[in-house]
């Protein structure tokens, strides 16, 4: 197929640009931006890799793109498309390497003038307390194969049970933490290698625990029902799958080479290799997927843990006494079954979200019980030196997206120019006169995660705002960062 | 001779590189010589004994990617770094080369990128005018 560009789009209203079905598309493509983000998308393959997902087979609703979209591997980072159970496909290339990669937030009763002096000092415990970087490895706990397989099919709920967390901790997590139709089986040897040591680890590249602030509110009301308040010490913690995650892709990458070809699916890019949902292969993919996210979702959880713990030990108080309570855990990789409505009636179908974050309205029986009236809170982080939002899903979102909104703020250098850039700066002291204290595993990984190498969050949250798929709640600074 | 040099390719959010060879067990080692290149900075080690690597792929593109990941899963999984690689037969769908491996040493061997995965975005191996050419991205 030939490259899409952005000559090929219609301009809907300020925020929403339509990719009119031709050639092989089955469907039309939808796009979340505004004109100075489409400036930053002219140059990459991400509007060609819409159109490719837009063909095919099965797909229901459009092919979207949320503002943050640049280029990835199949779909586009950004995409989000569903699928009919029975007629459409499922690809390990809608969901990425990363399987489960996802963000979690939690709040504390502390406020920042409480914790200004400490902040080296939990910065440095957070980053001895987890394992951070390339390879990050856990040295005193390597799980054995029949542990790690419960981990694959309980998810969060494994951490909790073996004293990471508490039950209410499940009750704030995208589907209570776990994956129920996973199946560990599905899962190589080799994946299984690959995590038995770094469950509780951080990875690297933009992962991160951040220590911040609240320190903007846009909806008091909605602030105060996600129990949020100005001043207020927060942490985001992102992560995902690691290796194991990584290993399920390439895994299933390789197998739906194959199954393409068997069931005869034309692919506009190998990366989009995929199978019918009902296949064997696309139940086999779509229950491993699920194992390396419950996966995930224990990293996450465990990483939580540790987090009260180092707060405990540093500030000397107890995990309870300073409040630290979970807010919401959200997938930003991931292929699920969910209801929707399609043509004016209900239908599951398989959403795809690549580097997008669900955003379900307030009432979705999805979405639990303390955030009945707000909607579902969905966190945005952006670079480690600006700011991070928390936002909640809308009834827009359900109609126009398949509840689905943004999740970052994308980069807008490679890892090369922003080595270049940051030639000759000490990157950790310049962050540290911004009010931030950084530690980071490698300095090659700091460098490439420069504040200037990211688009500004504020952009991609303005357009998730006003085109109505996400509703700003409030804007976190941070105060001190570890970098895998 | 052995060309060692790669081109790195950067995009926004993208790494990757490509390798040029004489012949087709030329084109793989260099891929893989880059991908280690890219991946890790080693200091010394003791000579040690090769291992034979044997990998299996449908064509010859999934043939490299599976050939680079090998090396990917013998760092994650096993904490193997690999210091030296000779590439010895490569059919359409089987490629057998030896390896030094060494077990990765925190004290004076870095890390340089973290790599995800080998994907099959852009990815070309092919021929022309008898020289080969091999173009790879990497999931960071």
């Amino acid at each position: 197929m030939n490259d899409f560009t952005i000559h090929n789009l219609k301009q809907i209203d300020l925020y929403r640009w339509l990719l009119p079905k031709q050639g092989k598309m089955r469907t039309d493509g939808l796009l979340f931006l505004d004109r100075s983000l489409l400036e930053h998308i002219k140059n990459d393959k991400s509007i060609t890799q819409v159109a490719n997902v837009a063909c095919l087979p099965g797909i229901v609703g459009k092919s979207l793109a949320m503002p943050d979209m640049h280029q990835g591997y199949g779909f586009p980072i950004g995409g989000v498309a569903a699928f009919d159970p029975d007629q459409g496909v499922v690809s390990p290339g809608g969901v990425g390497y990363d399987i489960n990669c996802g963000v979690r937030l939690l709040r504390t009763a502390l406020e920042k003038e409480e914790i200004a002096t400490r902040i080296d000092a939990l910065v440095n415990c957070l980053f001895t307390n987890i394992p951070s970087g390339v390879g990050s490895k856990q040295r005193y706990l390597k799980l054995n194969k029949q542990e790690l397989k419960k981990v694959l099919e309980t998810g969060a709920s494994w951490a909790i049970r073996n004293g990471y967390g508490s039950n209410d901790d499940l009750l704030h997590i995208e589907e209570g933490g776990c994956l129920g139709w996973a199946d560990p089986d599905t899962v190589s040897d080799r994946a299984l290698d690959r995590g038995q040591a770094q469950l509780g680890t951080l990875g690297s590249g933009n992962h991160f625990v951040e220590v911040g602030f609240v320190d903007k509110i846009f909806d008091d009301k909605l602030a105060s029902g996600i129990g949020l308040f100005k001043n207020q010490v927060t942490i985001i913690i992102h992560t995902g799958s690691r290796g194991l995650g990584h290993q399920v892709c390439g895994d299933y990458i390789r197998l739906m080479q194959n199954a393409s070809r068997k069931y005869g699916i034309d692919l506009p890019d190998r990366e989009l290799c995929c199978a019918p949902i009902h296949s064997p292969e696309g139940e086999k993919y779509l229950s491993a997927m699920a194992a390396a996210a419950n996966f995930a979702f224990a990293n996450r959880q465990f990483i939580t843990e540790e987090v009260r713990r180092t707060f405990e030990h540093v500030l000397g108080r107890g995990a309870i006494k300073l409040g630290l309570e979970l807010v919401y855990d959200v997938c930003h990789n991931i292929a699920k079954f969910e209801t929707h409505e399609v043509n004016g009636r209900q239908q599951e179908v398989v959403v795809h979200r690549k580097g997008a974050t669900r955003a379900f309205p307030a009432h979705h029986p999805k979405v639990p019980d303390a955030y009945r009236e707000t909607g579902q809170p969905v966190l945005i982080p952006g670079d480690m030196g600006r700011y991070s939002y928390v936002l909640v899903g809308t009834e827009k979102a359900l109609q126009e997206t398949f509840g689905s909104t943004c999740h970052g703020a994308g980069r807008l250098m490679s890892r090369h120019a922003a080595k270049k850039i940051a030639k000759g700066h000490n990157v950790t002291a310049e962050l540290a006169e911004m009010g931030v204290t950084v530690k980071g595993a490698g300095r090659a990984t700091l460098v490439e995660e420069i504040p200037q190498a990211y688009k500004d969050v504020e952009d991609v949250v303005r357009v998730v705002h006003e085109a109505g798929i996400a509703n700003k709640v409030a804007r976190l600074r941070p105060l001190g960062v570890i970098k895998g | 001779m052995v060309p060692q040099l790669y081109h790195l390719i950067e995009h926004t959010a993208d790494t990757g590189f490509e390798v040029r060879g004489n012949t087709r067990e030329q084109v793989f080692e260099a891929a893989a010589l880059a991908f280690f290149h890219i991946m890790w900075r080693l200091g010394h080690h003791k000579e040690s004994q090769p291992e034979i690597i044997e990998v299996t792929g449908s064509d010859l593109k999934e043939l490299l990617v599976n050939f680079l990941e090998e090396f990917l899963y013998l760092y994650d999984a096993k904490g193997f770094i690999c210091k030296q690689l000779t590439v010895q037969s490569v059919t359409e769908t089987k490629i057998c080369a030896k390896a030094w491996l060494q077990e990765f040493n925190d004290d004076k061997d870095h890390e340089l990128l973290g790599v995800k995965a080998v994907t099959y975005h852009q990815l070309y191996i092919g021929e022309k005018d008898h020289k080969w050419l091999a173009q790879v991205f990497l999931d960071i």
